[in-house]
Parts: structure tokens; C-alpha cells; sequence
């Protein structure tokens, strides 16, 4: 019998395969009829299950059949849930329609594109929840102690959000009882192709940056990193391996009086993290990485990224832990932005263009390989860093952030890392490194 | 659990810190399997006395309150102790008695009293307290008190206008506002010369004065020997150059806007002026070595003529760019000289429209609410596309489209370029037309309960078709 589906309020549903809803745990009837009365995540998640392991068995039917319903409680206007579940929903059906089988191979990134920002406006962005903010306050902070008594400092800033990072820190600089240091920021050619985006480019932003730089009495410098010319030609996008072969070879003459500082926010991620070669002992891109900022001699690193775990090969736990973990924006929003704010609904576009990637790709098209922070401040000890802890005047300083802050967002301390919560809830967390040298693997 | 809700409850501000070795971790998506899930009732929630002495109902907000008051009852009276050097008590963590609220749900759950009492009184509770100073109203007296603190206490104004409570924002905003562009280009007054720019007198990179670091036509000449790329040029200039600054990398101009180029002040200006290598290069055609004597040769005394074409609005520039760009072969260029698209990041578009095997009808449902368009603000940048809602009839025209749009994605995916594709073309133009929600869809603000209903009756209809138990 072949299921037809309407959008409408009437419905004659044949179902093929009934058998199939005895076979789940929780039946598929069940999960629905839970729902009729509320809405509830549990009921979203487990529908969103239901999916996922419809499309693992390669069972269209059954899937579509479930869209059908998450449909019916997705509203990109709604209630959070309401509002991820139709971030999921796009999601899911982005993956299954790569599985009817077409005449082609579409190999490339399915990303939504979006109205491109201007700098002034990915201003407001960032600070619409201290989501990069915590971040950018706790690196801030460090790196403006590590650099006392220097007086030059040359940052490797490996980040997506543009540059929004530095004024901060330029004006902190540019307090400095003893003067400014000279501030050199060196940018890689190319950026994973992941929102925010911006309407103008790099240089543009150095230009900016050295502009206000030169407003405050800084001296300032910006450098990007040269695409080399076979990056363009390769089939790999996203030309990672071709900064890392740049920064292997990069020359940068640091003098004696400058410090070396290498920024990574929400960039680890998008470095593979899977072998890099055919041999499963074989590092991977993103351990190379590791190797070659130490290699390079830094006064500090800063890693911050995304605390959750989204690297397991199974669809059906990286959608679980995706939903628990991608409410938490959503909420943040949902407390001081209207349903219908143009902010709000970019915002919130952005992160169903991660929710995308996340759940509608595999193998090296799903960049979005988030790792938990503990696993991360595993691999940096491994890759021969030993952690730094957070004076209490960073901690305090970012204390004060986050009070400006709606009153859910709080930070705690675990060991050495510092992590923003909602509610209770990790979202973000923050580390500091420097090489140790007398490392042995 | 009782039905009042009042049972003992340890004061959950005092929860023995934990054994590190012992500790749990709250990871997201996976709450401590083993936290005892408490609901409690709105009531209970909100009592604010519930240990309650027995002889004269007076109500205590602690345990240890109550007790102590029970001595002057002279009734047998305990203090319980804490149980720090036994095992760990079970962490408790609380969900929210509204049914249809995110924190009703276990793994949704907040890890204390105060943090869900707090939520509950914030979310679903009345907003008895309002500011003074503003319109700002809060249900919960904290929230307010610390509103009221800052409440116009601080403010940060931007010289265009914009205002910011927070500092950070507004070093932020400041960094990158235009309104600093245009003050510094104040300094410089023999640059004043065609509309106000929005170009920043650069300081990016120090090089000696008066240095210019020509626009991407410089290199134009080079194109067919070493083909259009960021670093064969940015090679080339760097050996024209010199050598002495080694870590000087210039970079091929991405973005063009005039400058101020009097404006060599401290550490020295990059300047990006296309008009006049424009000018130079249509009059002199000329090659490299004039180029490169021109670069070392001109300066401000020098050249004031060349000086005073040296600002040219930022529109005005991109035009001149595009048209050179359009006689180069190479299409790249375009798209390389900034016309509003980083060089990783651009136009890739989405495909996820081929449901040839599936259903039809779910198909325009389901296409009718998904395709998309942010059209929230005026702008010239709107690319947003989000499935294709021409794809009405799936089948073979489908699945032409889409052999279209993944020749175009094969050959574009590994060049940022503007994909303009007839299919993008459509989807773009297509999806200017409709409303976020949809294609003219209402917004679906509330579960169509009939349809779910229907959905689930599906239990009955079933019996019919084969013999089935549903739970």
C-alpha cells in the first residue's frame, strides 16, 4: 500500500510495514499519541529517534511519515522547541533526500545561505548572548597577562567570528601602564564555510581594526595569510591542509621582546579529527594542527570551543545530543527577543545551518566535528601542552560579563577550564596552554 | 513524594562538595543518570515556609529554623548533621511543573531549588516589579534589584548615534563603525575630496611611507604567465617590494576604497588607490618596471596631482574593479576583489528538494512551509536559499534542475564564485517574493491537533488492514 500523506487536517493513512511499530520500544503510536497533549522535548527527541533510524534502515516511509508529524510541531516561529524542532526538521529531510537515489552524486555542501552581515552588525550578533563574548573576555583577559612586559605581540587569530575579538583587547592594550605594545594579528586566508558571515572581506576588517587601532595609540599590524595557489584548485573546500602546510612553513621572526599568541575559537572543531591517511594510526588533521602551533613556540594558546560531543558515527546519538544540546541558545534568545525578531531568526538560521551539517552529512562534508571540552583538554596534553590555570581577575571579569548578561547564563570552573552554563547547562568552555617543554610522548 | 509537597528537604545550598574522584559530570544531552528527578507542584514550589511547627503552625523556611524554634516548644529537638563523611547523597535536580515549559522534561532539568523556583516565578510567574527608570518589569525581586542598579547609570553613545549599556559592546561597535572611519579621514583635510568615504586610513601593514600597495590590475598584466591567484600576486609584490621587510606580506588588495593617503602617520599606511593605477595604466600602458617605479617613485610632495584622484567612493571603486575584472578573463578576480563575498565563503546553494520517491503531496507541504527567505531588513545582499519551492513537480524536472545545480555545484564548490545558475537564479529571485514563513503559508504557531489526531487514530484504521496490537 502506498502511504499518502497531506498536509491537511483530513487524513486516510495506509501505513506499509505496520509490523515495524511493534518491533520499537517506544512505538511510534505511542510517541504520537504522548504528544497530542503537550509538546514536550522528550516527545520532540524521541520523535527526531524515530526518524533517525528510519533513515539509517534506509526506510524513506517511515521517515516521511514522521516528518509528516514533525512537521506539524515545527514553527520556525514558535516556542524554542518548537523553533529547533523545524532546524532538525530541514535537517533530516536534507538527508533524505540524498538517499532516493538520483542520476548524480551531489558532493557538495548542502549550506543555506543567508543574508551576508555587515561589520556593525555582527557587532550586535556576538553580543546577543555571551556565547563568543565569554570566550573573547576569558582569552582577552589571559593573553593581556601573558604579555606583560612585552612590548610586542604578534596573535594567530584562528576564529570565525571576524575579528570581533581584538577591539577589546586593543583598548585594554591601549590602557596599558606602561604603554601599548605593538600588536601585530595575523588571519588565515580562509575561513570554514560557516556562518556568521560578512559582506566584506578580511583585509577590510585589518583595516577597520587598524583604523581604530591608530584612534587608541596602538600600533598595530594585520596580516593574512596567503592562499597558496593550489588551495582553489583542490577538491577539498575547505583548504585546511593548505594553511596547515602554510603555517609549517611560516617564517615569523619573532624578535626577543615579542610574544607569540595563538587564538582558537570555534576552530578546533572543524579540523578532522579522524585519521588523516589510510592508516587508522595515522594523526589527524586536527593533532597536526596541535603539533605545528607547538612547534611554533607560543607564550600562550587559547583553545575555546563548543562543549558537547558530536563525533560519534551513530546518526541517532548525534541527534540526541545535538537537541540537548542546541536548546540552550534557542532559550537564551527565546528570554529577551520577541518570536518574530529579524536578530533572533538569523541567529537562530545560523545554528540550523550547523544542525544541517551536523545531522545531514557524513564523511568529510560534516565539518561541525565538536568535541568534548575534556576530550579536547586531553588531546592538547597529549599533543605535549600543559593547561594554565585563570587568574581570579580573568574569572572576575568574566563574572562581571556574564551579569550583564540575562540572569541564567553563570560560569564555573572545572580544574583549569573555565565553562559558561545556562542554567546549569555547559555550553562553552575556555582553556589556556603553553608548549611544555620537557615533554616526553 | 507527599501530596502538599512538604517533605524534609536538605538545605540544597549545603550539598557537601564532591569527592573529585567521585565527581559527575553534567554533560550536556547526558544529565546524571543517576540525579533524583524531583517535581514538585507549583505550590510547594513557591512555599516559602514549608517546615511547619507542629504545635503552633508557625511556618520556618529551614529545617534547622524549625528545630531550633521546637526547643522553645521544650519539644525533643535535633539538629540533623551533615552527612560529610559518609556516602554521597544523591544529587538532586528539579524539574518545572508547567507541562508545556522545556524545563518540564528530566534531561531539561535545573540543578537546584533556587535556580527552578527563580525559573518558574521568571517564565510562567506575574511580573510584579518594575523599574523606575524604564518600562523593564520582573517577577523575581533579585532580577530587579540588579536591574535597577545599572538601570541609566551607564551609557555608552557611539558618534553615530547608537547607544550601548554594555562597554564591551560598544568598544566593539566602535572598532567598526563607520562613524570612526569617516573622524579620521577628518585629520586629513587636503584628502577631502569626493563624497565621504568609508574608507579607514589603513594602517595594516607597516611599510614605508608613502608606499602604495597597488590594486590587483598591477598584476593583471601577469595574469596569463602566472594566472590569477591571491599568492602569485602577492608574491610578485612582495619581491617587487623588497626583501628587507620580510614579514611584510602584502596581500592582493581585496576590498578598494580610496584613502586618504596623506595619512602616513606612526606606523606607516598601505594605501589601496585603484583609480589612480586606473589612470596610470590606461595612459601609460604600462608595464611592470613603470609600475614599480611609479610605486617607489610617487609620494604625497611628489605627486599631489595624483594624490587629489586618490579618493573615490567606495561604490564608485568597486564599479571601476568590476569593469576591469569583466575584460580579464578570468572570472575569479571578480569575486576576489570583494564584491561582498569572503573568498571560502560564498554561494553554495542546497539541494534538498529531490524527493523523487517520495509522496507528492508531502512534498508540497512539506516544501511549502520549509522554503525560506530571511527578508527581515532591507538590503542588497539577500541570497538566502532554502530548498527549492519551484520543484512543484518532482519528477523529471526535478531531477533535470538538480542535474543542473550539481554541474554548477561540481564546478563551483571548489571556487567561490556567485553560482548564476539559472536554477540559483530562480531560487533567489523565487524566494524574494515570499515571507519567512513560507510560500504565503500562515504561520504555524500551534500543533494541528486535528491532524495528529487523525494521525493516531491510525490505531483504529489499522485493524482493518492487518492485524496489528498498538500500545
Amino acid at each position: 500500500m502506498k502511504a499518502e500523506l497531506r498536509g491537511n487536517a483530513t487524513t486516510s493513512i495506509y501505513l506499509q510495514n505496520l509490523s515495524l511499530f511493534n518491533t520499537q520500544q517506544s512505538s511510534l503510536s505511542g510517541a504520537l499519541k504522548g504528544c497530542l497533549g503537550s509538546l514536550d522535548a522528550a516527545c520532540i527527541e524521541k520523535l527526531l529517534l524515530h526518524c533517525a533510524s528510519a533513515l539509517e534502515r534506509n526506510d524513506v516511509t517511515l521517515a516521511q511519515q514522521v516528518m509528516w508529524v514533525l512537521n506539524n510541531v515545527a514553527s520556525s516561529t514558535g516556542d524554542p522547541n518548537q523553533r529547533l524542532t523545524s532546524w532538525f526538521l530541514k535537517a533530516l529531510i536534507s538527508r533524505a533526500s540524498r538517499l532516493c537515489p538520483t542520476a548524480v552524486n551531489f558532493n557538495g555542501n548542502g549550506i543555506v545561505e543567508r543574508r551576508l552581515m555587515s561589520v556593525t552588525e555582527l557587532a550586535v550578533y556576538v553580543d546577543l548572548i555571551p556565547w563568543h563574548r565569554f570566550g573573547y573576555c576569558a582569552a582577552n583577559s589571559a593573553i593581556y597577562r601573558a604579555i606583560q612586559g612585552y612590548s610586542r605581540v604578534h596573535i594567530l587569530d584562528f576564529s570565525i567570528t571576524h575579528c570581533m575579538q581584538w577591539p577589546t583587547l586593543i583598548d585594554a592594550l591601549a590602557k596599558r601602564p606602561e604603554g601599548p605594545p605593538s600588536l601585530k594579528i595575523t588571519v588565515p586566508s580562509c575561513r570554514p564555510p560557516v556562518p556568521p558571515l560578512l559582506n566584506v572581506t578580511s583585509e577590510e576588517i585589518g583595516l577597520r581594526l587598524g583604523n581604530f587601532a591608530k584612534f587608541r595609540d596602538v600600533p598595530f599590524e594585520f596580516i593574512v595569510l596567503d592562499d597558496s595557489p593550489n588551495a582553489s584548485e583542490s577538491d577539498n573546500p575547505f583548504h585546511f591542509e593548505s594553511i596547515l602546510s602554510q603555517l609549517s612553513s611560516l617564517d615569523l621572526n619573532l624578535a626577543d621582546d615579542e610574544a607569540l599568541v595563538i587564538n582558537c575559537q570555534n576552530w578546533v572543531r572543524y579540523l578532522c579529527d579522524e585519521p588523516n591517511g589510510v592508516d587508522s594510526r595515522d594523526a589527524s588533521l586536527r593533532d597536526i594542527f596541535l603539533d605545528i602551533i607547538k612547534a611554533l613556540d607560543p607564550n600562550l594558546v587559547i583553545l575555546v570551543d563548543e562543549d558537547v560531543d558530536l563525533c560519534e558515527p551513530s546518526l541517532a546519538s548525534r541527534i540526541t545530543t545535538c537537541f540537548n544540546y542546541l536548546w540552550i541558545p534557542f532559550d537564551a534568545l527565546e528570554t529577551f527577543l520577541p518570536k518574530d525578531s529579524c536578530q533572533r531568526l538569523e541567529y537562530e538560521s545560523d545554528i540550523g545551518h550547523k544542525i544541517e551539517n551536523i545531522i545531514g552529512f557524513e564523511g568529510f562534508q560534516r565539518i561541525e566535528r565538536l568535541e568534548l571540552g575534556s576530550k579536547l583538554v586531553q588531546r592538547m596534553k597529549n599533543a605535549g601542552f600543559l593547561s594554565l590555570p585563570f587568574g581570579e581577575e580573568t574569572v572576575s571579569e568574566v563574572k562581571s560579563l556574564l551579569d550583564e548578561h540575562a540572569s541564567g547564563w553563570g560560569m564555573k570552573r572545572e580544574e583549569d577550564t573555565l565553562v559558561l552554563t545556562w542554567k546549569g547547562h555547559n555550553s562553552v568552555f575556555a582553556t589556556v596552554w603553553v608548549p611544555s617543554n620537557g615533554y616526553v610522548n | 513524594m507527599s501530596g502538599n509537597g512538604l517533605f524534609s528537604v536538605r538545605d540544597p545550598v549545603q550539598e557537601p562538595k564532591a569527592n573529585p574522584i567521585n565527581k559527575r559530570r553534567n554533560l550536556p544531552g547526558t544529565p546524571d543518570p543517576d540525579a533524583e528527578v524531583v517535581a514538585l507542584s507549583p505550590k510547594s514550589l513557591m512555599a516559602t515556609h514549608r517546615f511547619v511547627c507542629d504545635i503552633c503552625k508557625k511556618g520556618f523556611q529551614r529545617d534547622q529554623n524549625l528545630q531550633l524554634h521546637r526547643r522553645g516548644h521544650n519539644l525533643p529537638w535535633k539538629l540533623k548533621r551533615r552527612t560529610k563523611d559518609r556516602e554521597q547523597p544523591r544529587k538532586r535536580v528539579y524539574i518545572c511543573p508547567e507541562t508545556t515549559c522545556v524545563h518540564h522534561d528530566p534531561s531539561r532539568a535545573l540543578g537546584d531549588l533556587t535556580g527552578v523556583k527563580k525559573h518558574y516565578s521568571r517564565k510562567h510567574g506575574e511580573k510584579k516589579w518594575k523599574c523606575e527608570r524604564c518600562t523593564k518589569k520582573y517577577a523575581v525581586k533579585s532580577d530587579w534589584k540588579a536591574h535597577s542598579k545599572i538601570c541609566g547609570t551607564r551609557e555608552y553613545k557611539c558618534d553615530c548615534g547608537t547607544v550601548f549599556s554594555r562597554k564591551d559592546s560598544f568598544i566593539t561597535h566602535r572598532a567598526f563603525c563607520d562613524a570612526l572611519a569617516e573622524e579620521s579621514t577628518k585629520f586629513n583635510p587636503s584628502n577631502f575630496r569626493n563624497e565621504p568615504t568609508l574608507a579607514p586610513p589603513p594602517s595594516a601593514a607597516t611599510i614605508p611611507d608613502n608606499f602604495r600597495i597597488l590594486g590587483p590590475e598591477f598584476a593583471i598584466p601577469h595574469l596569463n604567465s602566472c594566472g590569477f591567484s591571491g599568492s602569485s600576486s602577492s608574491a610578485f609584490l612582495a619581491s617587487v617590494f623588497g626583501s628587507d621587510r620580510p614579514e611584510f606580506v602584502p596581500t592582493v588588495p581585496m576590498s578598494i576604497f580610496g584613502s586618504p593617503s596623506a595619512s602616513f602617520l606612526g606606523s606607516g599606511a598601505s594605501v589601496l588607490e585603484l583609480p589612480q593605477c586606473v589612470k596610470e595604466e590606461e595612459e601609460s600602458k604600462s608595464s611592470i618596471s613603470d609600475a614599480v617605479s611609479s610605486l617607489y617613485g610617487s609620494s604625497d610632495q611628489n605627486h599631489p596631482q595624483q594624490q587629489s584622484q586618490g579618493l573615490m567612493s567606495a561604490t564608485a571603486l568597486l564599479q571601476k574593479a568590476a569593469m576591469l575584472g569583466a575584460t580579464m578573463a578570468n572570472p575569479p578576480l571578480l569575486n576576489d576583489m570583494g564584491l561582498g563575498l569572503m573568498n571560502s565563503s560564498s554561494s553554495y546553494f542546497h539541494n534538498h528538494t529531490n524527493f523523487c520517491s517520495l509522496s507528492q503531496n508531502l512534498n508540497e507541504s512539506l516544501l511549502s512551509s520549509l522554503s525560506s527567505t530571511v527578508t527581515c531588513s532591507p538590503g542588497g545582499d539577500r541570497v538566502l536559499v532554502f530548498g527549492d519551492s519551484d520543484s512543484s513537480s518532482p519528477t523529471a524536472d526535478t531531477e533535470n534542475t538538480l542535474s543542473n545545480m550539481v554541474m554548477q555545484a561540481n564546478g563551483n564548490v571548489s571556487r567561490p564564485r556567485v553560482v548564476q545558475g539559472k536554477l540559483n537564479h530562480a531560487l533567489v529571485e523565487g524566494n524574494l517574493t515570499r515571507d519567512f514563513l513560507g510560500v504565503g503559508g500562515k504561520p504555524r504557531t500551534h500543533v494541528n491537533q486535528q491532524g495528529l489526531a487523525d494521525f493516531a487514530s491510525l490505531g483504529s484504521l489499522s485493524a482493518d488492514l492487518s492485524p496489528v496490537q498498538f500500545t
